[in-house]
C-alpha cells in the first residue's frame, strides 16, 4: 500500500563551533553534591585525546522535579573542561527501565549533535538498551566509581565509539 | 511524534575532510535507530519564566548602542507537517560586526565591542514564530586552512517540543561570496538543504529607517503531532 505524504524538508544541522559558552552559560548547571545521581567522566576523540569544548545536555525522563533552573524541568547542561572532563549531578527521575539520563553531545568538529543515554547498570528490562546490539551496550553503562560517583566516558569515535541514537 | 529517516545528504557529512576537526570527532558508526516514547512524545515543557526582559534584543545589553548594522531576524518554526512548534526555546549566538566573539578563547585580531555580547534567547509564539534584533555579524578567519574565512552567520539552538526535535544550526545571509569556500556550509551535500540555511532579505520585515529584516524559517524533524502541538 502506498501512502501519499506531503512533508516539508527539514533544516540541516551545523556545528556549535568553539564559542557557544557565553550564549549557553545561563543554563550551565554548576552541579550539587546533594543530588543523588553523580556521573563523571571525560569526552574523547578518535585518537583518545580529550575534547575540551564539548557541551553535554542530560535530560531526565519524566521531567523530574528538582530542575536546575526554573522553567527548564529535567534539563541539565554542562561543558567539558580543558582535560575533557565533565560531571553531571542529577536527581532520581523514578521511571523504571529508563536510563539515568538521556544525553545529547555537541562539539566543535561535530557537525550534528548526537543523542545517547547513560544507564547505571546493564538493565535487562530497559527497552532502550535492549534495542542496542549486545556487543555495544557497555558504551551506555556507567561503571561504579569512587565515593558513589558513576564513571562514564563518551567516545565520539574509535574502537569504543559510544552508541548514538536516531529516534524513530 | 514520528521521526522518519532523514534523506541522504540533508544532514552534514560527519566525516568531511575539508573541515579538518571532523576527522577525529565525527562518529564513524551509523546511529542506532531506536523507539523511545520518552524522546519522541514527552513534552519538554519550557516555561515563560526562562526569558528575561531584553533577551530577544541583542542591541540593548550594553551601556550604549553597539557598532555595526542593526537588523531584525524573524521566522517560523514548524515540524515536517508544517505544524507550528509552539512555545519552544530558541537560543542564538554570534560574533560582533567586526567578526569577534565575546569569548576568552577567540584570538581573532578584531576589536571587541563593549556594548555587544552576541547572545540571546526567546520562545516561539503560539504560531511558532520568533523575532529578535541584533547586529549583522562579520566574517572571520578560523585557521582551518589558508585564508579560511567563515561566511557571516548566526548560531541557532532549537529545542522543539520533544527531545528528538533538538537542532543546532547556523543561519547565513543571502549571496555571501564565501559560501563556495566554507567547508562547514559545504558539509551539507544536498544543495537544497544547504540553501535552506540561507536567510532571505525581506522588505516586509524591514523596519522603516531603523533596520533591515531577514527571514529564516526552520523545519524541525517530526510529524503526526498530537492536536496539543506535540
Amino acid at each position: 500500500m502506498s501512502q501519499i505524504t506531503s512533508t516539508l524538508p527539514i533544516t540541516s544541522s551545523q556545528t556549535i563551533g568553539p564559542f557557544p559558552h557565553e550564549g549557553w552559560r545561563w543554563a550551565f548547571d554548576a552541579g550539587s553534591e546533594t543530588r543523588p545521581v553523580q556521573i563523571a567522566g571525560r569526552v574523547f576523540d578518535g585518537d583518545g585525546q580529550p575534547v575540551s569544548d564539548a557541551v553535554l545536555e542530560a535530560w531526565l525522563p519524566g521531567g523530574a522535579a528538582g530542575a536546575a533552573l526554573p522553567g527548564l524541568p529535567g534539563l541539565y547542561r554542562t561543558h567539558t573542561a580543558d582535560d575533557g572532563s565533565f560531571r553531571l549531578s542529577l536527581p532520581h527521575h523514578g521511571m523504571a527501565n529508563e536510563p539515568a539520563c538521556y544525553l545529547t553531545v555537541f562539539a566543535r568538529g561535530l557537525l550534528k549533535h548526537q543523542f545517547s543515554a547513560v544507564f547505571l547498570a546493564d538493565d535487562a528490562d530497559a527497552p532502550l538498551l535492549r534495542q542496542v546490539p549486545a556487543e555495544r551496550r557497555s558504551t551506555l553503562v556507567a561503571r561504579p566509581g569512587e565515593a558513589g560517583v558513576h564513571a562514564w566516558d563518551l567516545h565520539l569515535q574509535g574502537p569504543s565509539e559510544t552508541v548514538f541514537f536516531d529516534f524513530s | 511524534m514520528k521521526f522518519d529517516p532523514v534523506p541522504e545528504g540533508t544532514w552534514p557529512d560527519l566525516l568531511y575532510s575539508p573541515y579538518k576537526s571532523t576527522a577525529k570527532r565525527g562518529p564513524q558508526l551509523a546511529p542506532v535507530r531506536v523507539v523511545s516514547p520518552v524522546a519522541t512524545t514527552q513534552p519538554l515543557g519550557f516555561l515563560p519564566s526562562l526569558i528575561s526582559e531584553g533577551d530577544a534584543d541583542l542591541t540593548t545589553r550594553g551601556q550604549a548602542a553597539p557598532l555595526g548594522e542593526k537588523i531584525v531576524v524573524t521566522g517560523r518554526v514548524t515540524d515536517e507537517d508544517g505544524r507550528p512548534v509552539r512555545h519552544s526555546l530558541v537560543e542564538v549566538w554570534q560574533c560582533n560586526a567586526a567578526g569577534r566573539y565575546w569569548h576568552k578563547k577567540d584570538q581573532h585580531n578584531a576589536p571587541l565591542d563593549p556594548n555587544f555580547f552576541g547572545f540571546g534567547k526567546f520562545l516561539t509564539d503560539g504560531e511558532g514564530r520568533y523575532r529578535f534584533v541584533t547586529i549583522k555579524p562579520g566574517p572571520y578567519p578560523w585557521g582551518n586552512h589558508s585564508k579560511a574565512w567563515r561566511p557571516a552567520h548566526i548560531h541557532f539552538s532549537l529545542f522543539g517540543n520533544v527531545l528528538a526535535q533538538r537542532l543546532v544550526t547556523q543561519m547565513y545571509f543571502p549571496n555571501d561570496p564565501l559560501f563556495d569556500f566554507d567547508p562547514i556550509f559545504q558539509s551539507v551535500q544536498d544543495v537544497n538543504a544547504r540553501q535552506r540555511l540561507v536567510s532571505r532579505f525581506s522588505m516586509d520585515e524591514t523596519v522603516g529607517d531603523e533596520m533591515l529584516g531577514y527571514v529564516f524559517d526552520i523545519v524541525l524533524r517530526g510529524r503526526d503531532a498530537t492536536p496539543f502541538g506535540l
